[in-house]
């Protein structure tokens, strides 16, 4: 072959070479590539959709239930150590006290504790506040037993942590009580937030003091 | 038969003729004739002067550009020869080129081409090898450039006659010899088997027959319009298209005839006697010499243009002892027309295999330069279309899984939304155990002060003064730590009254122990005794240590977010 043709055609060659790898690398490569990697996303997806198709069918029940469950039991635990101020934590020993048929003569708030928790996943804050109160007062005995009672076993989260009892006549007793009042002062906005919306939000990540 | 389109050239010492052929038929045809006594000037000259003559040919040929062209040509300077090997393929075709290249040098092109039907490598094989001077095709290739002509072949006219009577013996049975006859060649052929085994060229046609008609007109001249009724393409006629169309008129003149006041029969046969001699004992001596086995011979046919002359088979079987007869469909030849019946062109066009040829070395590098032009497009095409399918393959694939996923996509969001709860449901017990945590860790168990409390008050009516009631968290339990005396009562000592305190005090469920601590009599002033009237009583203190309740919080805190059961918080 004459050494110019052949040198021609060389060129030509290796430009036109170049010419169609340069667009099969550039653009049916990416495309190509993008097909396969399409189709494993559709493999694993589907996958994921006949594992959770599976899991829908064994779980949903245990799922719901546990939803319907924890909501009870959350708003339970919200009500129990529902938030007071100093007054309403007065207020509210004294009601129970009175309504017991006692007569108060001295609510003495004493110290207040205030623990944490770090909780849920993007580690936020959980508070209790722990009150504690000097009540004395005078009344009957059965009287004074029912404000234990009431107190232990009322709608809060209330405990005797020592008391004394002495008669002062046949019919009334004297009684000085250290009592604790366990409040939760702070928690994640998605504790209340997601059971009730039942969808998922994880970006509310903030959290909210309680509100009485 | 192959459908064959376009042009055609013939080139021979007479005539120019430009033939162009549609659907292997002779569509329009045009022809001048040529001096052939210029002959020599017109190759001496590059072919130059037959320049304006080929375009005004072409030029009566409507709306054709861009003219590819086969030509046909006759050759002064062609080199041709027949070998026969014992083996066919490219064996037979690289020794016939390496043989004739022996004689002609490495310089003039080449070509080489199977006679008769082309055998494989195990059978013998007639080869035919031929070649050109370089200058002439050069010649020619400029020349038909010139004009505008893209030449496709070049075919000497000797070699057209070969091949076609090698073709036309191959057809006739081994008792048969075919002698063609064409203007300036003539071939003796036999074949036994479909295999050729004797083709002999000779260069002598029947143009030197019609010379002798010539030479006698020469010296009686003869009127034009009058002497050429056949030819009808002819523009001029000169002494040599006169002289062949009287061969094919008169032929040869074994009978007194008369013609524009010559006698045929004494005036041209005797010219014609040599060239007759010559043809008779190339004959007889080929037969003799060359066809020695096999059966006998019996019939020589007489095929190609010439065999329409007129008592051409007395002349050429006068002397042999064979039955001489013109080719089947002779009758229909038309030598004198341009692209007749019978004649080179036709069986060109009609040809089923393309016809061997030559081309100067330009032509063939413009050739291999256009094929490798060709190859590149063709590759790049094929590139891209292969690169274009794997795009559409791709993209129909990338549409067909969209189309899928999207056909899932509510299974999808049903699949993730049933995960966000449960991934959400642990993620709330997780923080309800948390805070339950924390709420257990800040409140001890809760101890059930009220059900012994409860007791006391009953029990102290009975002898029992409780003075003091306290209740405190202990290390272990809670505990109340009572202060009080008994009383006796009637017989009964205030001992015992304390022993049934304690004994029904320990028999309270919630009550864990009881530790009693000193006692101590102890005169009760103003308080008299039922019986004996004295004021004595059994001062006592006593631990009693209390069970507590468990926080509801603490389950909450202890059990698996995943299993916890929170239908009793």
């Amino acid at each position: 072959m004459n050494a110019d043709i052949q040198r021609t055609f060389v060129g030509k060659l290796l430009v036109l070479g170049l010419i169609t790898g340069s667009m099969s690398f550039f653009l049916v490569r990416p495309k190509s590539l993008a097909a396969s990697e399409l189709e494993s996303q559709f493999q694993i997806q589907s996958e994921s959709i006949a594992l959770g198709e599976r899991n829908i069918e064994q779980h949903a029940d245990l799922v719901s239930r546990a939803i319907i469950d924890m909501r009870a039991a959350r708003d339970a635990m919200l009500d129990d150590l529902a938030l007071n101020d100093a007054e309403q934590s007065h207020q509210l020993l004294q009601r129970t006290a009175i309504e017991n048929g006692l007569t108060v003569t001295r609510v003495e708030p004493l110290q207040s504790i205030l623990d944490d928790v770090q909780t849920g996943p993007a580690d936020e804050k959980a508070a209790v506040e722990k009150k504690q109160f000097r009540l004395e007062c005078n009344g009957t005995y059965s009287g004074v037993l029912d404000f234990i009672h009431e107190m232990q076993h009322g709608p809060r989260l209330a405990q005797i942590e020592s008391f004394r009892l002495m008669p002062t006549s046949e019919q009334s007793v004297r009684a000085i009580m250290y009592i604790n009042l366990l409040e939760l002062v702070e928690y994640p906005q998605q504790l209340r937030s997601d059971l009730d919306t039942g969808t998922t939000d994880s970006d509310q990540s903030d959290t909210q003091e309680a509100k009485p | 038969m192959q459908a064959t389109n376009g042009f055609y050239i013939t080139l021979s010492p007479n005539r120019l003729s430009v033939i162009y052929a549609k659907r292997g038929r002779v569509h329009q045809s045009e022809s001048i004739n040529l001096e052939s006594t210029h002959w020599n000037e017109y190759w001496a000259g590059g072919l130059m002067r037959l320049d304006l003559v080929l375009r005004q040919l072409l030029s009566r040929f409507s709306a054709k550009r861009n003219i590819s062209a086969t030509l046909l040509y006759h050759s002064p300077t062609l080199t041709k020869q027949i070998y026969t090997f014992d083996q066919g393929g490219a064996y037979a075709r690289d020794a016939a080129r390496s043989k004739i290249r022996e004689g002609i040098g490495l310089t003039d092109p080449v070509s080489v081409c199977a006679l008769g039907a082309d055998t494989n490598a195990n059978q013998p094989c007639t080869m035919l090898a031929f070649s050109d001077r370089e200058e002439t095709l050069r010649s020619l290739y400029a020349w038909l450039n010139r004009c505008g002509v893209r030449i496709s072949n070049m075919i000497p006219s000797a070699i057209a006659s070969i091949v076609t009577a090698a073709s036309e013996a191959i057809d006739l049975d081994a008792s048969s010899v075919l002698f063609y006859f064409d203007s300036d060649i003539s071939i003796i052929a036999h074949s036994e088997g479909g295999i050729l085994n004797l083709i002999r060229p000779a260069d002598i046609g029947y143009r030197k027959l019609a010379e002798s008609y010539e030479q006698v007109f020469a010296n009686n001249p003869v009127p034009e319009a009058t002497t050429a009724p056949d030819d009808e393409s002819t523009h001029s006629q000169d002494a040599h298209s006169i002289a062949t169309s009287c061969l094919f008129r008169f032929g040869i003149p074994f009978d007194p005839k008369e013609y524009q006041g010559v006698e045929l029969r004494s005036r041209v046969l005797p010219c014609m006697a040599p060239v007759l001699q010559r043809i008779g004992i190339d004959i007889k001596q080929t037969i003799r010499f060359g066809i020695s086995k096999g059966p006998e011979l019996k019939n020589l046919v007489v095929s190609g243009p010439g065999s329409v002359i007129p008592c051409i088979s007395k002349a050429v079987g006068e002397h042999l002892e064979l039955h001489v007869h013109p080719v089947t469909g002779a009758e229909f030849f038309e030598p004198l027309v341009n692209g007749g019946n019978g004649s080179a062109e036709l069986n060109l066009i009609q040809s089923s295999s393309p016809m061997p040829g030559l081309l100067p070395g330009i032509a063939e590098e413009d050739r291999l330069r256009k094929h490798l032009s060709r190859a590149l497009v063709a590759g790049t095409a094929v590139a891209m279309l292969a690169m274009g399918g794997q795009y559409t393959v791709a993209t129909l694939q990338q549409q067909q899984v969209e189309e899928r996923m999207q056909l899932d996509a509510h299974r999808l969001r049903l699949v993730n939304s049933f995960e966000n709860d449960r991934s959400q449901t642990q993620l709330i017990a997780n923080m309800l155990g948390d805070i339950a945590g924390l709420v257990t860790s800040n409140s001890k168990a809760a101890p059930m002060w009220e059900v012994p409390l409860a007791e006391i008050g009953e029990l102290a009516a009975e002898g029992v003064r409780i003075q003091e009631v306290r209740g405190e968290q202990g290390d272990a339990l809670p505990f109340l730590l009572i202060n009080g005396y008994a009383l006796s009562q009637g017989e009964v000592t205030a001992g015992r009254v304390l022993d049934r305190f304690v004994e029904k005090l320990s028999q309270i469920d919630s009550v864990n122990s009881i530790k009693l601590g000193a006692t101590s009599r102890i005169e009760l002033l103003g308080v008299a005794s039922e019986n004996s009237g004295e004021g004595w009583g059994l001062q006592f203190t006593m631990r009693v240590l209390i069970e507590t309740a468990p926080s509801p919080y603490e389950s909450f805190a202890n059990v698996d977010s995943a299993d916890i059961d929170w239908s009793t918080p």
